[in-house]
């Protein structure tokens, strides 16, 4: 067969073209053995082409060392169907032949061809590679339709998942076309789809989650259910609304005073709460910017008219902040029966959805716990919170003299993005002022 | 031993009518009949009509920059004349006569140097190549043309012209070689007018002639007065006979003269001499050959002046004809850059656009059809 | 069937056109007497005679310039220029003229010249013998640029370009002149120019390609045993997007691997066009494995030079991994 060159070494026997431009023939038998001496008139094997049952003999005399085949087997042209000892040699696999699967770009033999003609005056041509059966040539076809289970995303929506760990295939793509956006991405992190149109800062997304070191673990708790929820409203409390806290003190030793006389009148023991709910409203009528909810996905700011306390209360579970409604048309006693049947309610769950919703502004009072100023978290979409601290005796100065009386810390967090600093810090000023001077509460 | 001659050569220079008026009866008799005279007198003086009218359509802001071909008409003209009308004309821009004689309209020069390229759907009948910008590649393009002929046992010869500057070019020497190396009947006319732009003739050429240019290719050079008519048809003659008989390549020199400037964009003034335009003037080849024509008879002052009235009408129709076309489409810009458009450029073509989300609307959340 | 080299292949094809269309005629240096410094028109003098396969003078301007005359006069000229290198003196001829003479006569004049030229390096050869300038090519309207990978679309492709309207220049991969040999039918057949073949299917990467650099790409795939897609361009301009657009759109990576130097090589347009159509499936940044931009050294350095199957191989990887 033209171009078919056996190797000078005679190591092995490559499948010659048995008819006219045969690709392969099926090995039917082997006639030698290894070990077999044999000659030019030696047949090696019967082989079938789709012409011919055809006898293979050896192109030369030597000793048979490996049969490359085995009878049934489809035998390659061009590949070795039988490898000799070579003299001085063991019978070892050659080191030039490689199996099927390479391309290889060895120098064929490293003889040019017989009439020494390299067919080229520049430069030399050597090597012959074969093509793995993997890229031999099929018939052409359409490309077959791409395989969907791949999520369509842009690159910066990709980066996005890939930072928070997640796996973007899995999350439903509600964009143009099918794409996965930022906030489908952002959704699936929270369990809670984010609201249509919203747009969250893409920037503060949060690295991988940690792995957390298992050793001296005391107790499980499973971090799910209402606790989980109350968790994720701080979270995104937290990082939607930009927090400020100020500060301030109220010297309540008036309010106190009058606090116990009212109480003997109405014939009820009434805590701070009811005056400070009311200094409170008094307030955010004088200072209605504190008196609202912001609307991120409308970007709008809701000033209240009415105004509606929520009233965190602690529970087994965390915090809720069940609404006193309209508390500013409420008597002191009606806000402290108010108080006490929505805590009752927190704390055996028989609260409704209901009761936790339209809040306009929370008071948290942390003093019945101790701890003096706090940092507390804005009842989102509220803008305003303000935590009451334990009051506590103190050494006082009035006009120069010394007197014992008492102080109520107070803590006003606002959300920056609504509430000026200035405008937070006089709502304070004004809760002060009324809590300092009883006769203008009540 | 004595130093012998490899070669001894003289080049010939044929004038048979001077700018005086005297004319060579033993070279001249018979050469061109008074009927065919006429009609060639009739070419010039449109051909140099059709320069001014251009030249002031271009200084009106109604056609792009135009060379003038003033002063050469003859060149090209007796070469067409000599020529079979199949055979090939391969000119670069100044053989506005000729491409005349040999019936191309007027109008696809003209719409050419209007910016339209329908100007060069010249019929393939006429055996006339498009104007040639890039300077001196053209000649190689006449050199395949003939080979094409002599390959199919045609008698068909080229003849290409170019100017004094192209034989500069790299491309001049190269189509001079394979003509005469592969036997290839190419006539190779230079119609030297001494100004290439701004460029003297001796810069591109500094020997005695052109014309001896073609002896390196061992091909036969003539040199003629190239504002004579005859003279240059009686060298064309000698070079077609050449060319025809032998298939091989032939050197001819016509020597004239650029009376105007290089283009309606240049100014010639920058850089020679009135006195010497004048001079030339004076050999202008119309000017010559209506005083030839008058003295014989044939011609006088009144049909001169008729002629030029006519001319100029037609001129000026041939101006309008030309504005009135029809604005060239935009499709054409793609639709002629294969006989097969591959997609990309159809999707070009379809959308006027190149950007993706142009070419591809649907691509956009918001997708609107009239953008 | 025979197993044919590159050079059998695309001798057989022009034997085969020259016999049934008297149109084609051949003319280069040394094409004639000598057969082409390759071999590739070795015999086609003798058969054909010297007026069908010319040996002209030392001038590539002229040989591509006559050719235009040639073509434009209605003939089939098929100019040969010896080396990559020499294309420049060409370069005039091929962009002022051949690519626009269609367009320039709205088709009164066109040219369905075909110029065949050896590209490429690995073959140990001096300065100049080794370059790949097919982007130059591309980039000019009016001209196809074709470059086969192996014998039998090198003879599918050459008819195509034989009997093309158009000009089209035919890169012929020297380093696999002889190193190759394919299946090649006699009977005849076209491969359409303008259409790229998938070599292999893939599902994790999409490896583009063309000429001899396809199978150094082979070698890597085999080496990186991933499950990798290999498409051969096969013509560089008018570009099968088609092919490569569903490929990427399927598996979201992409190597794209030439020879030619990396800035401004045909892999940018490739690159770009990726990105234009499979933006919404990448998964990692289009990678380019290309020649670097410096000039093509001399052979010694060579190899180091061309993009091989090791650094195909660690494109692949890289992009993967990504």
């Amino acid at each position: 067969m033209a171009g078919l060159k056996q190797p000078d070494d005679k190591s092995h026997f490559l499948l010659p073209d048995l008819g006219e431009g045969l690709v392969e023939a099926e090995l039917i038998s082997w006639k030698v053995k290894p070990g077999d001496v044999v000659t030019t008139s030696s047949i090696l094997a019967e082989m079938q082409t789709d012409k011919a049952l055809v006898e293979v003999p050896s192109p030369w005399p030597g000793t048979v060392s490996e049969l490359c085949g085995k009878p049934g087997e489809i035998m390659k042209v061009g590949k070795p169907l039988v490898r000799y000892a070579v003299s001085g040699a063991a019978a070892a696999t050659p080191a030039a032949a490689k199996g099927p699967a390479c391309v290889s770009a060895s120098v064929a033999a490293g003889v040019p061809e017989a009439d020494g003609d390299q067919g080229t005056v520049v430069g030399t041509m050597s090597g012959t590679l074969t093509v793995s059966d993997r890229f031999a040539r099929k018939p052409e076809h359409a490309v077959a339709a791409p395989t969907r289970g791949k999520a369509l995303a842009t690159p910066a929506v990709r980066r996005i998942a890939r930072e928070m760990g997640i796996d973007i295939n899995k999350v439903a793509g509600t964009g143009h076309s099918g794409r996965v956006t930022a906030a489908d991405v952002h959704g699936f992190s929270g369990g809670s789809t984010a609201p249509a149109g919203f747009a969250p800062r893409a920037v503060a997304a949060p690295t991988p989650l940690p792995a957390v070191d298992k050793d001296g673990v005391a107790q499980r708790i499973a971090f799910r259910g209402v606790r989980r929820k109350i968790a994720e409203a701080l979270d995104r409390s937290v990082r939607t609304a930009v927090h400020f806290t100020v500060v301030d003190e109220a010297d309540v030793t008036e309010l106190d005073r009058k606090r116990r006389e009212y109480s003997k009148v109405v014939g009820q023991k009434l805590s701070m709460m009811p005056f400070i709910m009311t200094a409170i409203c008094r307030a955010l009528r004088k200072h209605p910017a504190l008196n609202a909810n912001v609307d991120d996905a409308n970007s709008e700011i809701l000033i209240k008219g009415v105004i509606n306390l929520s009233i965190a209360v602690d529970t087994d579970s965390g915090l809720m902040v069940p609404v006193v409604r309209n508390a500013d048309q409420c008597t002191l006693v009606d806000l402290a029966n108010q108080v006490k049947v929505l805590a009752g309610r927190c704390r055996d769950r028989t609260i409704s959805r209901e009761e936790s919703m339209g809040g306009t502004f929370t008071l948290s009072n942390v003093g019945s716990y101790g701890g003096m100023f706090a940092t507390p978290i804005i009842n989102y979409p509220e803008v305003g919170i303000l935590a009451a601290g334990r009051t506590k005796e103190r050494v006082l100065v009035k006009d120069g003299r010394f007197y014992a009386g008492l102080v109520l810390p107070l803590s006003l967090s606002c959300d920056h993005r609504v509430v000026d600093g200035a405008e937070g810090a006089r709502f304070l000023n004004t809760v002060v002022g009324l809590l300092e001077d009883p006769s203008s509460l009540v | 031993m004595p130093i012998t001659n490899a070669l001894t050569t003289t080049i010939e220079r044929v004038s048979i009518l001077d700018e005086h008026g005297n004319f060579d009866e033993k070279l001249g008799k018979g050469l061109i009949p008074d009927a065919d005279l006429l009609k060639l007198y009739e070419t010039m003086v449109t051909c140099r009509m059709m320069d001014e009218v251009a030249f002031k359509l271009q200084r009106s802001g109604r056609m792009g920059t135009y060379p003038q071909n003033m002063g050469q008409e003859a060149n090209s003209l007796g070469a067409a004349y000599a020529l079979n009308n199949d055979d090939w004309l391969v000119t670069c821009y100044r053989e506005n006569c000729g491409l005349m004689w040999r019936g191309v309209p007027i109008d696809s020069i003209l719409l050419h140097w209007m910016g339209d390229e329908r100007g060069n759907a010249m019929p393939r009948p006429h055996h006339a190549t498009p104007i040639a910008v890039p300077i001196g590649t053209q000649m190689l393009h006449a050199t395949g043309l003939a080979w094409a002929a002599k390959y199919r046992g045609e008698k068909r010869i080229s003849c290409t012209f170019f100017g004094d500057g192209a034989t500069s070019e790299g491309d001049f020497h190269e189509a001079c070689n394979f003509a005469a190396n592969l036997d290839i009947p190419v006539i190779f006319f230079c119609q030297n007018n001494f100004w290439a732009i701004s460029v003297p003739g001796r810069i591109q050429c500094s020997a005695p002639t052109v014309a001896q240019r073609g002896i390196a290719y061992g091909m036969p050079c003539l040199q003629v007065d190239g504002n004579d008519l005859f003279a240059v048809v009686y060298g064309m003659r000698k070079a077609i006979e050449h060319a025809r008989t032998t298939g091989k390549p032939y050197f001819i020199e016509g020597v004239t003269y650029r009376l105007g400037d290089h283009t309606t964009a240049d100014d010639a003034r920058r850089y020679r001499d009135q006195a010497e335009v004048d001079a030339w003037k004076a050999r202008d080849p119309i000017t010559r050959l209506r005083n030839y024509m008058t003295k014989k008879g044939i011609w006088s002052d009144a049909k001169d002046a008729a002629l030029r009235e006519a001319a100029e009408a037609s001129c000026m129709a041939t101006i309008e004809r030309c504005e009135q076309v029809e604005p060239p489409v935009r499709g054409d810009v793609f639709n002629y850059t294969f006989a097969d458009l591959p997609a990309d450029l159809v999707t070009q073509r379809e959308t006027g656009h190149t950007h993706s989300l142009g070419q591809d609307p649907s691509q956009l959340p918001s997708a609107s059809t009239t953008r | 069937m025979a197993n044919l080299t590159l050079v059998q292949a695309i001798n057989l094809a022009l034997i085969q056109e020259m016999e049934k269309d008297d149109r084609v005629i051949l003319l280069g240096e040394d094409v004639g007497a000598n057969g082409g410094v390759f071999r590739v028109t070795e015999g086609l003098q003798k058969r054909f005679g010297a007026n069908r396969v010319v040996d002209t003078p030392l001038a590539e301007s002229g040989i591509i310039g006559t050719s235009i005359g040639l073509a434009m006069a209605g003939l089939r000229p098929v100019p040969e220029i010896q080396f990559e290198g020499f294309l420049g003196p060409a370069y005039d001829q091929l962009c002022s003229h051949a690519a626009r003479m269609r367009t320039r006569t709205r088709g009164a004049f066109t040219v369905p010249m075909t110029v065949r030229v050896p590209v490429g390096g690995g073959i140990h050869a001096p300065e100049l013998h080794s370059d790949s300038p097919e982007a130059f090519y591309a980039h000019q309207p009016g001209l196809k640029v074709v470059m086969p990978s192996g014998p039998y679309d090198a003879k599918g492709l050459l008819i195509s370009a034989l009997r093309d309207p158009d000009p089209v220049i035919f890169f012929e991969p020297k380093r696999i002149y002889r190193a190759i040999r394919e299946e090649v039918p006699e009977d005849e057949y076209t491969i359409p120019i303008g259409k790229a073949r998938v070599v292999c299917e893939g599902t994790d990467l999409t490896v583009v390609s063309w000429g001899a650099s396809v199978i150094q790409c082979m070698q890597a795939i085999e080496a990186c045993g991933r499950s990798v897609e290999l498409i051969d361009l096969r013509t560089i301009y008018p570009m099968d997007m088609e092919t490569v657009e569903a490929s990427v759109s399927k598996t979201g990576r992409c190597v794209i691997v030439h020879e030619a130097p990396r800035t401004c090589g045909v892999g940018s347009e490739v690159a770009t066009q990726i990105m234009e159509k499979c933006f919404l499936h990448l998964e990692a940044p289009v990678q380019r494995v290309t020649g670097f931009d410096t000039i093509m050294p001399y052979y010694k350095l060579e190899l180091e030079y061309l993009p091989d199957a090791a650094r195909i191989q660690r494109g692949i990887e890289d992009c993967l991994a990504y």
